[in-house]
């Protein structure tokens, strides 16, 4: 059955007699059944391979053949099984598609034998069996509209002979691939057909016989033309090159061959100018608009493998190499070695610029902050550790020492201090007269006592004071307990603190130190004579102090400064350096105002001085 | 032995190019397939017989899917005809 399909089938697409294609359909498959003998395999293409396998059980037939398939065609069945499971294809229609007269055969066979009038007998013939149809056949119409549709880009080739003859053989048409084995058959078909009609004409110019021959020389150059596979092109060509080779060995001066681009030597810009411009913006360069598009001319001897005689220097000293048996004409190497280079150059450049660009940024950065620092030390310094406090601590020790002395406790002397403040400050003293009458008393009873001790050796004449009150507590309790208090002695400090002090100006606060000047930092101490001094600082060494007052001596001339030795204990010796001796507090005010401000003006200059240097 | 070889054979013994050599061993092979799908079996005289054979589904190995999966399996079998087994055993 299957036999008779595919002889009918190569019969009629190769026009050969169905002898011949029995004959080539046996040589197939004995070709096959050969080549499994004496190969032990034989491989099929898209269908699979024949193996022979060796069979130890029966003795008779050693040897089986077992067939492996392909992996398409397992996919083609597998994929068919599982179609089949799932698409519900009527029977009818089944049937027409499986039918080996196709409508696509059919349509070509129906076709008129002009272009022409093919149109107008189709449109006619529509119409008319519209009218008659069925619903089987109308599908079948629209199937057959629908495979026009899709085939109908092609092209038609009026072969000469025709037109020359007149004889009205149908146009050969050149499918697309895919549909190439239907179009021979077809056109096989219809030439059969129209070689039949011939035939049928004797009254024609032309014999029968010279007709046949035409028609089968057009039907074989057609044939030729579009079966041309790749192995007909493969002989072609090597038909070409035996030629060829027959005419070189007949002695034929050999010329050499010509090829369509022959070699020139690589004149060309090497560089890029948008490479070029890159490099100069990166560089900072922008005279060098045109250094770098060097032109090479290769040199023409050959090369000798060492690289001796290709080393081409370019303007800008670098060089390029040609490589062993390389040819002359390959630009690309140039180019590429010799960008690479220029790019090279540039991207290190511009690393190593912006590399050290960071690093003198971050070294001028810290450099700056660490002299900013060094420079406004005393500044910070001095707002960080205020002076002033660094005297009340000075003080404060002195009086808790006397106090612990004299046996009482921290509450005791801190309550001390207190009173001796609010009795030694002239607002208070005078508001105060009238309710601390018996406080005042004590005071008088212990000078004498005071006197005696060591501390009142000293020069600082605030000290006094402070001891008086130091020694407050002890005898603020008996009196409580006493009320023996004589009012006449009472007077006695009230006629001191008015003397010594005067009006206290605004901005300062009298303390147990003597008066604290905020704004200024300083503190104003009344002396034994009665005058007031201003205490600008202490240091914990004489060189220190002795420094500090040379360079206030410097800022303000004519203002002289004294250091005073403290001794404070557990806190150690500390050295106040004090300056000028005024009559009134105000006065006193006034000139550490004007050194403070000068030392500020001072700070100014330098920080401007710096900065413009910097 | 491939198919260009057998190419080459009938173009040289039939004396006709190997393109069309190429063609008429396409469309066997084509035909014979479609025929071998249509009717699941072929029938070469003096060569063999081709046949589908359906695999029963295959149940999944994979232990965590309790449900056996189908996977059905279509396997294209081929016995020789004795034609072929006996030049294939003789000497």
């Amino acid at each position: 059955m299957i036999k008779q399909e595919i002889v009918e089938k190569i019969s009629k697409y190769f026009k050969l007699t169905r002898f011949e294609a029995e004959k080539i359909y046996d040589d197939i498959f004995a070709g096959i059944i050969k080549g499994v003998k004496d190969e032990n395999i034989a491989d099929v293409t898209n269908l699979g391979e024949f193996i022979i396998k060796y069979n130890n059980n029966d003795d008779v037939n050693k040897k089986t053949v077992e067939f492996l398939p392909t992996l398409s065609l397992e996919e083609e069945i597998n994929q068919r099984a599982f179609e089949e499971s799932r698409n519900f294809i009527p029977g009818k229609m089944s049937e027409e598609t499986e039918s080996d007269t196709g409508p696509f055969k059919q349509n070509i066979i129906s076709e008129p034998e002009t272009v022409n009038s093919e149109e107008n007998d189709k449109f006619i013939n529509k119409t008319e069996e519209n009218e008659n149809l069925t619903v089987e056949e109308e599908i079948r119409k629209k199937r057959e509209e629908i495979l026009q549709k899709m085939t109908k880009p092609r092209e038609e080739i009026k072969q000469p002979l025709n037109e020359n003859s007149g004889i009205n053989i149908p146009p050969v048409i050149l499918p697309p691939v895919n549909e190439i084995k239907e179009e021979i058959f077809d056109s096989g078909n219809v030439i059969s057909q129209k070689t039949e009609e011939i035939n049928q004409k004797p009254e024609e110019i032309l014999k029968p016989e010279d007709i046949n021959k035409e028609v089968s020389e057009t039907i074989n150059n057609a044939a030729d033309k579009n079966e041309q596979s790749f192995s007909d092109l493969f002989t072609e060509v090597s038909n070409k090159e035996t030629v060829i080779q027959n005419e070189l060995n007949q002695n034929i001066p050999v010329t050499p061959p010509v090829f369509d681009n022959p070699v020139t030597p690589p004149v060309d810009h090497v560089i890029p100018p948008s490479a070029v411009e890159l490099h100069n913006q990166i560089t900072g360069d922008h005279n060098k608009t045109n250094e770098y598009q060097t032109t090479i001319t290769p040199p023409q001897t050959n090369g000798n493998g060492s690289g001796e005689g290709f080393e081409h220097k370019l303007q800008d000293n670098s060089y390029y190499i040609w490589y062993k048996d390389s040819e002359p004409n390959s630009t690309d190497t140039q180019t590429m070695s010799y960008e690479y280079e220029l790019l090279y150059q540039a991207t290190k450049e511009a690393e190593y610029k912006s590399k050290l660009r960071i690093y003198v940024t971050t070294f001028i950065m810290f450099f700056s902050i660490v002299l900013i620092l060094l420079i406004f030390s005393p500044v910070i310094y001095k707002y960080f550790f205020n002076p002033a406090e660094e005297q009340g601590s000075e003080e404060v020790q002195p009086e808790s020492s006397n106090t612990e002395e004299s046996g009482n406790t921290d509450q005791n002397t801190n309550q001390a201090s207190v009173n001796s403040l609010e009795s030694q400050s002239p607002v208070n003293n005078n508001g105060q007269n009238n309710t601390q009458p018996e406080n005042t008393q004590p005071n008088n009873t212990q000078q004498s006592e005071n006197s005696q001790q060591p501390n009142n050796t000293q020069q600082n004449t605030t000290q006094q004071p402070v001891q008086n009150q130091t020694e407050q507590p002890k005898q603020d309790a008996p009196k409580q307990e006493t009320p023996k208090q004589e009012t006449p002695k009472q007077e006695t400090p009230k006629q001191e603190v008015p003397q010594s002090t005067g009006q206290t100006p605004t901005g300062v606060t009298k303390s147990s130190m003597g008066w604290i000047d905020d704004q200024n930092k300083v503190i104003y101490v009344q002396l034994e004579n009665g005058k007031f001094t201003i205490q600008e600082s202490a240091w914990d060494s004489d060189a220190k102090a002795n420094k500090r007052i040379s360079a206030v001596g410097g800022l303000v001339p004519g203002l002289k400064g004294t250091v005073l030795k403290v001794d404070l204990g557990s806190k150690g010796t500390w050295y106040r350096a004090r300056f000028g001796e005024f009559t009134t507090l105000e006065e006193a005010k006034k000139k550490a105002e004007e050194l403070r401000s000068k030392e500020k003006n001072r700070l100014q200059a330098l920080l401007l001085t710096f900065l413009l240097y910097t | 032995m491939t198919t260009i070889d057998l190419i080459n054979k009938l173009a040289v013994e039939h004396n006709i190019t190997t393109g069309r050599a190429e063609m008429i061993i396409s469309i066997l092979v084509e035909r014979m397939i479609e025929k071998l799908k249509k009717d699941g079996e072929l029938v070469i005289t003096n060569f063999g017989k081709f046949s589908i054979k359906r695999k029963d589904p295959e149940t999944s190995s994979f232990m965590k899917l309790n449900e056996p999966i189908p996977m059905a399996k279509n396997h294209v079998t081929f016995f020789p005809d004795r034609v072929f087994l006996d030049s294939i055993n003789s000497k």
